[in-house]
């Protein structure tokens, strides 16, 4: 057979069928490249005694991150606390008579405005309560899992079957009703100022500042209007196709500005235990893996081959820590073994916290992205920086510490990065992130193992 | 001409090469594993190279699939992603044998240059393509291509000659030169 491969011809179409199917995934022919590729597994234990070399500064690296591990695990836990208390309403009108419950955010589902959230079990959430997140308007809540006590699944106002009433204040006038909900234009999603759609109830205005008002009978608009008051941004009006339409301009990031959220009810809500966030130092979630071979063939790349315990759970997203400190995350899980992107590599994305000097209440950064290495070892972080709001006061920069912030599946929050200066402004930055543990040379890794209950996608929950 | 080797031996030669090229991909990552891996030689797809020098044509593909196996053996990219570039960048060092003769230092080291470049610029392309960022950085590809490529020629040309005489390669030497 090998005799075809005389044609160059042959080669050239081989080599071109390829790349095609390696630039569009197709799950058949990736798992029959997996096949082919299983021996790798065994070959690169050819290079283990190469890490035999590095023994000692593996064992002062690891000793390290154990002996920072009590004062760091604190400061994650305070760190934490000021996140919740900076996700509860602070106008005194909005908190009268309503009672509060922090939610964290598990994960962000695909390709739609739901995020899973986890609350106290037994709270008494129940579908249709309203979301909030500070003083402004999320979304409400969808369904409660009936076979995972304590997550549900919240629907944002992004979303395009989400309808909320609201009104409009407008200097020395009566308030106008409104109706908002959905996002306007694809990409007001990927610029700074989302544009949600508007539609008026009655007579039309061109500006306002606009705030929840679901006010009605039923019970169901009673649940609802437990978030009457809260915002949801500035009305303008939008050309499109040369007609004007009303929007809701926000400078809310929805898209990934939310690690906690704050389920709105009655006062009752109030007596409901306080949330305790998944805890990151819980022994029982984590796996010890090993490194197979410290380094990566292919320059410029920082990923590494674990080799997990067997019947370790794990899942590709899964964070890599060791004690407090945040080292990376799973991209592949192969059989007994996993593939992991360390900080530095570019396949590496997780959300944010910033913990920033001279600043109270902590900064979620959202997305961030590893971009590189640089060459005296700090690693560059891509981060967008949202626009504020026509208002907000500024967003606070300057030396900050970074840690990983909740709502990506599998990786806790509370992690620690390292440190960085965040700087002013809006738009794209490239950070410069000195790493509380540079995990190149570890052999040895903590690996985030998966919950022993799946969770269901949301449809499915559904009759 | 060279006697022909049995079957047997070349089995073993392919094998001692799949050794060899793991061994060199382990060495290069652990050697460039604090840095941000720029100037950094493709040393298993150097030691491809100067075994393509010497093999016929239908030897790529046993070739192109050992060095594709011991990248993977030695890093975190995807399978297929490795295979249709070890290929490709084999495949264009082979079409270069027509023009240089690659066991010479010129050939060599242009071969090395050419296929360590475009595999370096096909693994930075493949990963924002299939990362569906939107977004393929064209110029940080090639530029880290270059720095690749480079190195990539300066170890072939120093050390080409050395990696030809390893161990157990000789079976795998079936082309008159």
């Amino acid at each position: 057979m090998l005799s075809w491969f005389r044609s160059r011809t042959i080669v050239l179409v081989c080599v071109l069928i390829l790349a095609a199917l390696a630039l569009r995934p197709f799950p058949p022919a990736e798992r029959a490249a997996g096949i082919l590729f299983a021996p790798a597994r065994w070959l690169a234990e050819l290079a283990r005694p190469l890490g035999w070399m590095q023994v000692r500064s593996v064992r002062a690296a690891l000793s390290a991150a154990e002996e920072a591990l009590p004062v760091e695990r604190e400061a994650s836990r305070a760190l934490l606390a000021t996140q919740i208390e900076a996700a509860l309403p602070t106008d005194p009108a909005l908190r009268e008579g309503r009672g509060f419950l922090v939610a964290e955010v598990l994960e962000r589902l695909k390709d739609k405005d739901l995020l899973r959230v986890r609350f106290p079990v037994g709270a008494g959430v129940t579908p249709d309560m309203p979301v909030v997140c500070h003083d402004t308007y999320v979304g409400r809540v969808r369904d409660v899992d009936a076979t995972r006590p304590g997550e549900g699944v919240v629907q944002l106002v992004t979303d395009m079957s989400l309808r909320v009433g609201a009104e409009v204040l407008v200097d020395g006038a009566q308030p106008v009703s409104i109706v908002v909900g959905g996002i306007v234009g694809g990409r007001s999603r990927t610029e700074g100022i989302l544009l949600l759609g508007a539609q008026h109830e009655e007579r039309a205005v061109l500006s306002g500042t606009v705030r929840v008002r679901e006010t009605g009978p039923g019970d169901r608009a009673t649940r609802r209007a437990h978030a009457d008051g809260f915002g949801l941004g500035l009305l303008r009006e939008l050309s499109k196709l040369g007609r004007p339409m009303p929007v809701v301009e926000t400078g809310f990031d929805y898209e990934y500005g939310l690690s906690h959220v704050v389920i709105t009810g009655g006062p009752e809500l109030a007596t409901a235990g306080l949330l305790l966030a998944d805890d990151a130092f819980d022994e029982a979630r984590w796996c010890t893996a090993r490194v197979v071979l410290a380094g990566d063939s292919t320059p410029g790349r920082r990923m590494r081959r674990l080799s997990l315990p067997d019947g370790a759970r794990v899942e590709p997203g899964a964070a890599l820590s060791a004690g407090a400190r945040f080292l990376g995350r799973v991209v592949r899980v192969e059989g007994g073994e996993a593939i992991a992107a360390l900080l530095g590599d570019q396949a590496l994305e997780f959300s944010g916290v910033a913990s920033i000097e001279g600043c109270d209440v902590p900064l979620h950064m959202g997305r961030v992205q590893s971009l590189g290495v640089d060459s005296d070892g700090a690693i560059e972080l891509g981060w967008e920086a949202r626009a504020q709001p026509d208002g907000a006061p500024p967003r606070p920069s300057g030396a900050a510490r970074i840690a990983t912030s909740s709502g990506d599946r599998g990786v806790p929050a509370g992690l620690w990065i390292g440190t960085c200066v965040l700087p002013e402004g809006k738009g794209h930055h490239v950070l410069r992130l000195v790493p509380t543990q540079d995990p190149a040379d570890l052999l040895r890794v903590s690996v985030r193992l998966a919950p022993t209950m799946l969770a269901r996608e949301p449809d499915e929950d559904r009759p | 001409m060279r006697p022909a080797h049995r079957p047997a031996q070349r089995v073993v030669g392919w094998l001692l090469f799949l050794t060899w090229a793991v061994w060199l991909a382990a060495l290069q990552g652990l050697w460039s594993r604090h840095s941000a891996g720029t100037w950094v030689p493709d040393a298993a797809l150097v030691l491809a190279i100067v075994v393509l020098a010497r093999c016929e044509m239908a030897d790529l593909v046993p070739l192109a699939v050992l060095t594709a196996l011991a990248h993977a053996a030695t890093g975190g990219e995807a399978p297929l992603v490795l295979l249709a570039g070890a290929f490709g960048a084999l495949f264009l060092a082979l079409s270069l044998r027509d023009a240089l003769e690659l066991s010479g230092p010129l050939g060599r080291t242009a071969a090395a240059a050419l296929a360590a470049g475009a595999f370096q610029a096909w693994l930075s392309l493949a990963h924002d393509v299939r990362a569906e960022r939107g977004d393929v950085d064209v110029l940080g590809a090639a530029s880290a291509a270059l720095q690749v490529a480079i190195a990539s020629a300066l170890l072939a040309l120093v050390v080409g000659p050395v990696l030809a005489r390893l161990p157990g390669l000789t079976p795998l030497r079936s082309r008159s030169w």
